[in-house]
């Protein structure tokens, strides 16, 4: 019998496990990575105006109005007469996703510096400074970079190989893997917001308030980062307040002593694509479900914020996929995607989502600023501008088109 | 697989010629293919062998059967082996003997369907099988019929081959019109295996 058990016992020790060898070729988008020292180098920033491929950010400054395309820079147009906007220049910025203008300075990033132009001849901007390095954590693409050594400035369709070898058993189910793979890819985009409010140029990623003091407009200081948490998306100034809106909630910054922000509340919705406006009373923020945003709604919500640190849900409405938004008085504007311009009448916030002024369809709408003399609307075909003197009926005054390469 | 297709036609002719002349000997096993003592996620063959006797200890034949193993939550796949194998028996005449026996052959994936599907199509392969085995055969009552119970290493080796017609749009980038164009997976099962035979 000792020898019967001999031999089971070294069948066992043989056996017991599967080893599976993969090997394949699969299509994937390859990011081509840059340092930042080829790309500062390489840096050429101003150009005559070019046609819009791809509409970012809009941001308006006196008559001028100031349209990103993302990772590439900004088109700038005298926008002294809203039905005949004119291309001035178009402002080459690698790795530009956001800006804003204090005093005739724009402040715009290019992947992880901040750049400052001189904005006296608008047609013309002047390059002031370049902090370098600012911004330390880029997402791109799904690459999370710390190091200005890999700066992804485009993607090339490459066929790429890899192999992997798994080891399996129902005894150990910790597969072991060993991943060749060469390249790899994922999808995704980079994100910064700017805001600028008592003198301090605010900009937030994924992460971090990055805070800059811009007392010398020409000569922005850079002052310290603040954590904030995952999924920051929006960042919204109102008098001495600052409305982050992340995936996950909104959180209120007191910016009184504007470069020590003060944390005052948190708020918690699920999860969800997050644009935030606001007035003396109320937050009102959209929630937009997908695939990028997680969460399975998509919602008007309105946030009581009288008292600060204790912000209250009010009311929730039911849209269809909300993304930016804007407050005119007592009207509020809503991008309603696919589904049109939205405007609702926020005399009453417990009655907003039931009082519809108008919809416009047809306009596949993403980003909304409510100018002084025009509604701007970020749309898929192009930037409109509206005469909306009356608020429940906008007019059209002009569209600067996208024109898409393929 | 032309050596084996070979060896096996050799071996059959050899066992033809000599059926006249030498004993024939045959032998059938239920085994449990697992991974270990526990018998999770098990698999089962069913083999016979059909040989002569060499000398009277030792019998050459062939071993055919089929097989069927769970594999790394792919679901089960089925094999129909085919090999050479001797059986050593320790003690031919007692009532109860140690025996030893090894297989050598290959084993076919065709029971398993080769999917087409409007962009993937994939397509299995079978491969070499090892099949050492150790255990005690007893003998009926006045009869050269026996039972056996033994215990094994299954060596199993098989491949797939998946193609897709345009790329797969599931890995790892998801925008449409990428993924994979192909891929090769190598399968090398080492299993443990109890059997229950008969035989006479």
């Amino acid at each position: 019998m000792k020898r019967i058990w001999l031999i089971l016992l070294g069948c066992i020790a043989l056996a017991s496990c599967d080893k599976i060898e993969s090997k394949g070729m699969y299509l994937a988008r390859v990011p081509i990575f840059e340092t930042m020292e080829s790309i500062r180098a390489k840096a050429n920033p101003v150009s005559s105006p070019t046609a819009i491929v791809q509409t970012g950010k809009i941001y308006i400054y006196q008559d001028y109005l100031f349209i990103n395309e993302p990772g590439k820079g900004i088109h700038i147009f005298n926008n002294v007469d809203p039905s005949k906007p004119l291309a001035m220049a178009f402002l080459s910025i690698p790795g530009n996703v956001d800006l804003a203008v204090l005093d005739g300075k724009l402040y715009a990033d290019s992947f992880t510096d901040l750049l400052t132009f001189e904005l006296e001849n608008p047609a013309s901007p002047k390059l002031l400074t370049r902090n370098k390095d600012v911004f330390k954590m880029l997402l791109q693409m799904d690459y999370f970079n710390n190091t200005a050594d890999r700066i992804i400035t485009g993607f090339r369709d490459s066929l790429v190989s890899y192999s992997q070898k798994d080891k399996y058993s129902p005894y150990d189910r910790k597969d072991i893997m060993y991943n060749e793979t060469n390249s790899g890819a994922g999808k995704g985009g980079s994100t910064a917001r700017f805001t600028i409010a008592n003198k301090h140029l605010y900009a937030v990623d994924q992460t971090t308030l990055h805070l800059f003091n811009v007392q010398n407009a020409s000569k922005p200081a850079y002052v310290k980062d603040i954590k904030i948490g995952p999924g920051i998306e929006t960042i919204f100034p109102f008098k001495n307040s600052l409305f982050i809106g992340s995936n996950t909630g909104m959180v209120i910054y007191d910016i009184t002593t504007a470069s020590a922000p003060v944390e005052l509340s948190r708020y918690a919705h699920i999860r969800a694509c997050d644009p935030v406006v606001v007035n003396e009373k109320y937050a009102f923020v959209t929630l937009r479900a997908g695939v990028v945003c997680g969460g399975l709604q998509n919602l008007l919500e309105v946030i009581d914020i009288q008292d600060l640190r204790k912000p209250m849900l009010k009311n929730t409405f039911t849209l269809e996929s909300p993304y930016g938004l804007a407050l005119a008085d007592q009207t509020l504007y809503v991008c309603d995607g696919k589904f049109g311009l939205k405007s609702f009448d926020a005399s009453d916030v417990s009655q907003i989502g039931n009082k519809l002024l108008e919809t416009h369809k047809d306009l596949m709408s993403l980003d909304v600023i409510a100018g002084p003399k025009s509604l701007i609307v970020v749309g898929e075909k192009g930037v409109h501008q509206y005469d909306y003197s009356n608020k429940a009926k906008l007019k059209e005054l002009s569209t600067i088109p996208v024109i898409r390469s393929n | 697989m032309k050596r084996f297709s070979i060896a096996i036609l050799a071996l059959l002719g050899y066992l033809t010629v000599d059926a006249q002349t030498k004993k024939y000997t045959n032998h059938n096993e239920f085994s449990v293919i697992t991974y270990g003592p526990a018998f999770l996620e098990s698999g089962f063959g069913l083999h016979t062998f059909h040989g002569v006797q060499l000398h009277e200890n030792i019998a050459l034949g062939l071993n055919t059967g089929v097989d069927r193993y769970p594999v790394n939550n792919e679901g089960s796949k089925w094999f129909l082996p085919l090999s050479a194998k001797v059986n050593y028996v320790e003690f031919p005449d007692r009532k109860r003997s140690f025996f030893a026996g090894l297989d050598l052959g290959y084993s076919f994936a065709f029971l398993n369907k080769n999917l087409v599907e409007s962009n993937l199509k994939y397509e299995y392969q079978g491969g070499l099988l090892v099949n050492p085995q150790l255990g005690w055969r007893f003998k009926f009552k006045n009869s050269a019929k026996y039972w056996s119970l033994a215990t094994g290493y299954r060596y199993q080796h098989y491949s797939r081959k998946d193609t897709y017609t345009r790329p797969s749009a599931n890995l790892p980038d998801t925008s449409i019109g990428y993924g994979t164009t192909q891929m090769d997976k190598k399968y090398d099962l080492h299993r443990f295996t109890l059997q229950v035979g008969f035989g006479f």
